[in-house]
């Protein structure tokens, strides 16, 4: 109970925020110290969203497609990635240099490049987002499997433990707290990626949608589709969570073990 | 022929040379102690014998069967208690029968049956961190236990919990060694803890290390409650003192 309360008095504060930062752009609006073209108000934009919903659920559906299969696909690759590497070092020595490299280079400007050589289809968008999602995973899991007890693995060893076992039962567990964290970072680029590449060149997709209203000056639309790959994007981390918690149960029990201490 | 032996073995790293033909050995059911300083190799020795290293010479022979450099036949517990964090109690000391191939539900099964006489009844589904330091460790040793061909092999399993805790789980130790008569090895630091919980007790010298002394406690385990106030105990307690001094003095 008092823990819910702790949560509920927790999140008062940004909400509070977000609800004073509301007022005052409607303000803003309201009184024209902004012009009503640029800066439509909050008010409008959700106006533009319920007005719109349909198209914009329609567009939605191709980005979240394109999301959801490149961040599997960059998962799948980038944790495939992190196994090799860690059964075998050359594999590391050979690869670690040149993933990081590829990190140094904007996703803004492989995007075009991208749409150049493969077209106006979903294929650019779910590579870019493969190319996204793949470091943040392929770093924290190999740095999980690497920094596994060694004095656990050596037990295990002792039990006459194959490597495969050693994986199975020590280091696929180490790297999972990594392995969220990543993919946690990693859907919230994702979804960015998606709309940057659909931007540049393509026939549906909230990035599209949003070349095509600003093109037609409707800002109050701009505003609306913005907000909606907010959402998207925080829905996306909190499953992120919720899958966590459920991959995850020892962590609970944690907390579990915690209160009961607190309690007593 | 004894439960477990060392024949002259020797382990070296690179041109340093850890430990020096070591023989010591177990009968079945015998608690012997490797008492010395810290850096006197018997952790090495351990690695020696549960085949994670392979000696540069000499055999480790199990029932007359040479096992040198043979991992999965004799189990191991360290100080820390290494229970896997992310699996529940009963998974965990199921975990060396689950690795042997044994299926899941029937590893957890035979597990279940130890955890009364290892006073862990109602632990099954809880996680290590939800139990305290000493439960933690008997654990560890129904693990070890439960992954042993009757023999296993402690590394300070004890030192890292307190006084009191410790003195609990001496005796809870005692009483659990003369019900599943297990062959163990136990290494410790700590004098009192060797003579009251071996029978016998090898005394290493470190640099390289090897066996210095070999004393036999001739009271019985199961007469060992309180035995650590007695005259007896202190008698033991002196020898080795004078033994570890004459030690200290050669290599000063």
């Amino acid at each position: 109970m008092k823990r819910r309360l702790a949560s509920i008095t927790n999140n008062i504060y940004p909400i509070a925020t977000l609800l004073a930062i509301l007022v005052l752009w409607e303000c803003l609006s309201l009184f024209e110290v902004v012009p009503n073209y640029m800066l439509p108000s909050p008010a409008q934009t959700v106006e533009a969203f319920i007005n719109d919903f349909g198209l914009l659920m329609s567009h939605l559906k191709v980005t979240l497609l394109e999301t959801v299969l490149g961040t599997l696909m960059g998962v799948a690759i980038g944790y495939a990635a992190a196994v090799l590497m860690d059964r075998w070092d050359p594999a590391y020595k050979a690869m670690y240099p040149l993933i990081v490299l590829t990190q140094t280079i904007p996703a803004v400007a492989i995007a075009p490049l991208l749409v150049l050589w493969f077209g106006y289809k979903m294929m650019p968008k779910i590579i870019l987002i493969i190319l996204i999602t793949f470091f943040p995973i392929v770093i924290g899991v190999l740095d999980g499997f690497r920094s596994a007890d060694k004095d656990a693995i050596n037990l295990m060893r002792s039990m006459g433990a194959s490597r495969w076992q050693i994986f199975r039962h020590i280091k696929f567990f180490n790297a999972l707290p990594n392995f969220f964290s990543g993919l946690r970072i990693t859907v919230a680029y994702a979804v960015v990626g998606a709309v940057l590449a659909e931007w540049l060149g393509g026939f549906a997709g909230l990035g599209v949608y949003m070349t095509r209203v600003k093109k037609s000056f409707a800002y109050d639309k701009m505003f609306a589709v913005i907000f909606l790959i907010s959402i998207i994007s925080l829905i996306l981390i909190w499953l992120v969570s919720v899958l966590q918690k459920k991959c995850m149960p020892w962590e609970r029990a944690d907390e579990v073990s915690d209160r009961k201490k607190g309690g007593q | 022929m004894h439960k477990l032996e060392t024949q002259n073995i020797t382990m070296k790293f690179g041109s340093e040379t850890i430990i020096r033909d070591i023989s010591i050995s177990v009968d079945q059911g015998e608690l012997v102690c490797l008492l010395g300083v810290s850096g006197s190799g018997k952790t090495t020795l351990f690695n020696c014998i549960s085949g994670i290293y392979t000696p540069v010479s000499g055999r480790v022979m199990l029932d007359g069967e040479d096992i040198t450099g043979t991992t999965g036949r004799i189990s191991y517990m360290l100080q820390k208690d290494l229970l896997l964090p992310y699996k529940t109690i009963e998974d965990n000391v199921a975990l060396p029968l689950i690795i042997r191939g044994m299926p899941r539900d029937e590893a957890r099964a035979r597990a279940s049956e130890y955890f009364e006489e290892f006073g862990l009844e109602g632990t099954q589904k809880m996680y290590p961190k939800q139990l305290s330091g000493g439960m933690r460790q008997r654990a560890a040793l129904l693990r070890t236990y439960l992954f042993s061909d009757n023999v296993a092999l402690l590394d300070e399993p004890f030192s890292a919990l307190d006084t009191i805790t410790k003195g609990r789980i001496h005796r809870w130790y005692l009483d659990v060694m003369e019900k599943i008569n297990l062959t163990t090895v136990f290494i410790t630091h700590d004098i009192n803890e060797a003579i009251l919980l071996s029978d016998r007790i090898y005394i290493m010298t470190g640099r390289p290390g090897e066996i210095k002394s070999e004393v036999r406690i001739k009271t019985p385990r199961s007469d060992r409650h309180g035995y650590d106030l007695t005259d007896e105990f202190m008698d033991y307690k002196r020898q080795i003192m004078g033994i570890l001094g004459e030690e200290k003095r050669e290599t000063e």
